[in-house]
């Protein structure tokens, strides 16, 4: 595989790497228990 | 006046490579049998190259070498005239109210902002959107960067690409690190073009419309940019995968073109440990508890799903100053709340990377006053005879110096004192607290999110001081502040 090409999908792998991040720390900020912390 | 012949002789040079720009626009035209567009854009390229020639040929060629002082001069003044010219072809369009309704929109065009005055964009032409999004890839990637590939070729180069904040060589030569910032756009420009137009055909829009709308949304996210040909931005398009999609090539448009460079090479430890990608990650994740509570806290968005596709894409929009909106300003003003909109705030001027088409303070910044803070504490904690010394990984070892920071540190206040003057502008003129800083931050950091403040009615002020913030956050003020001395010392030294 060549260089550029390898490149690009490590990229895109850590571009989907943040998304899966944010999504852990969505899951635990929206837990019911941490959720009715910050609730009104 | 022989260092304006310098400079002047070199914004000549750079603006005729601009002028042929518009000829892409004028292709689109054609081929769609749109003549009128063809013809505006004909008549703008012709008046824009020859007035790059006229300057050119007035001033002869300069014997004097160039320095870094011209060098910056060029730049700054170049983006103004680009600018000038550009909005040329707009306003003749007829869907801008004013000829500076139209500069406005070009300057935020060619800063990759993405606040827009213009009127009606679902009915404007391809080829006028052709131009826009193509202003806005163009910018992202420097027009000097572009000059230095196609149109000059001089010893003393790099002394005009540092000055349009992309100061880092790639490659020892700095022609082959403007052809490879060139290579690295290209590329994602077909890769991303090819995905985000293949996703909206299977999404149901007809091919040639998917083949434009795809490749101008790649040009606005890989810019940074965050124009859309339709009024509701992102929304328009109704497809999770897509606004996923492009909010992820606006992450990697952000991530600078040292660090792409690195990878492409096969250099994975800068992954783990380049200051300013983990910089990056830690403020963006940081932002995204704030304002994950924050929405919750006011029950804007309900559940994982619509958590993650409204609220977070806005905030790495925000954060990679790309500008993308998949919510409607209103929304952004009234529904999300005080603690969600100051995350939105600071993270478009923290903004992405430096030598990338992001704008904002920029994460390298932000890890180098980290680091200074630390190695401070440290030296209070060690006896005082110790000699203490901190290095940092940006693509290789860099020595922490106080040059460094101070360097760092002066960027950032100047974007700070350029935030407060926008803010207090539109406060001046009665907007409220809450939606002054944050619209003044969008300009201050070329981020393009709105809570509904810039629109066409907005007063000539405001958008004046906007296009110079744009201007002046893109080059990262030291180009603009010494083409501003050279203008005072021609006026007081006749």
């Amino acid at each position: 595989m060549t260089g550029w090409l390898r490149g690009v999908l490590v990229e895109i792998c850590l571009a989907a790497a943040l998304f899966a991040i944010a999504v852990v720390i969505a899951v635990l900020v929206d837990l019911p228990h941490v959720a009715l912390l910050v609730r009104p | 006046m022989k260092e304006w012949r310098v400079i002047l002789y070199y914004t000549g040079r750079t603006l005729f490579g601009f002028a042929l720009l518009m000829v892409v626009p004028a292709l689109v035209g054609l081929v769609e049998g749109d003549y009128s567009s063809v013809a505006i854009f004909v008549f703008s390229a012709g008046l824009t190259a020859t007035f790059a020639q006229l300057l050119s040929l007035a001033v002869g060629r300069p014997e004097r070498q160039l320095e870094w002082k011209h060098g910056l001069a060029i730049v700054a003044l170049t983006w103004l005239l680009a600018t000038l010219f550009g909005a040329v072809p707009d306003v003749l369009s007829g869907y801008y109210l004013s000829y500076l309704d139209a500069v406005f929109d070009v300057m935020s065009g060619f800063t990759t902002t993405g606040l827009t005055l213009i009127q009606h964009p679902d009915t404007i032409s391809d080829a006028l959107n052709t131009w826009r999004f193509l202003l806005t890839y163009v910018g992202g990637q420097g027009i000097i960067v572009m000059a230095l590939v196609f149109f000059v070729n001089e010893v003393g180069a790099f002394k005009i690409y540092a000055g349009e904040g992309k100061d880092e060589r790639l490659l020892p030569n700095v022609r082959n690190t403007a052809r490879e910032i060139w290579r690295i756009s290209l590329t994602y420009l077909v890769i991303g073009s090819l995905l985000l137009s293949a996703v909206l055909w299977f999404g149901g829009l007809a091919a040639p419309r998917a083949v434009l709308n795809g490749v101008w949304m790649f040009m606005s996210a890989w810019s940074t940019g965050g124009f859309a040909p339709h009024s509701e931005n992102l929304l328009y398009y109704h497809n999770a995968f897509f606004e996923y999609a492009a909010t992820g090539f606006a992450v990697l448009g952000s991530l600078n073109f040292a660090f792409h460079h690195a990878l492409w090479q096969g250099k994975w430890k800068e992954i783990r440990r380049n200051l300013e990608f983990l910089t990056f990650v830690f403020t963006l994740n940081f932002l995204w508890i704030f304002v994950a509570v924050g929405l919750i806290k006011t029950g804007a968005y309900n559940g994982l799903v619509s958590l993650m596709r409204i609220g977070y894409l806005e905030l790495v929009s925000a954060h990679t100053t790309t500008g993308f909106m998949s919510v409607y300003a209103g929304q952004l003003a009234h529904s999300w709340g005080n603690v969600a909109l100051i995350g939105l705030t600071v993270a478009m001027m923290l903004g992405g990377s430096a030598s990338s088409t992001a704008g904002g303070f920029k994460a390298l910044r932000i890890g180098i006053l980290w680091k200074a803070l630390v190695l401070d504490v440290r030296r209070f904690l060690l006896p005082e005879s110790a000699v203490v010394r901190m290095r940092f990984h940006h693509i290789s070892d860099v020595l922490l110096t106080d040059e460094r920071v101070k360097a760092a540190a002066l960027i950032i206040i100047l974007y700070l004192i350029t935030w407060a003057i926008g803010s207090m502008t539109l406060l001046l003129y009665g907007y409220p607290l809450g939606m002054s800083l944050f619209e003044a931050a969008s300009a201050t950091a070329n981020a393009g999110l709105s809570t509904g403040v810039t629109s066409a009615a907005m007063p000539w002020v405001i958008k004046v001081v906007f296009t110079l913030m744009m201007w002046m956050g893109r080059l990262e003020f030291l180009s603009v502040f010494v083409f501003f001395s050279y203008i005072v010392r021609g006026v007081f030294d006749r």
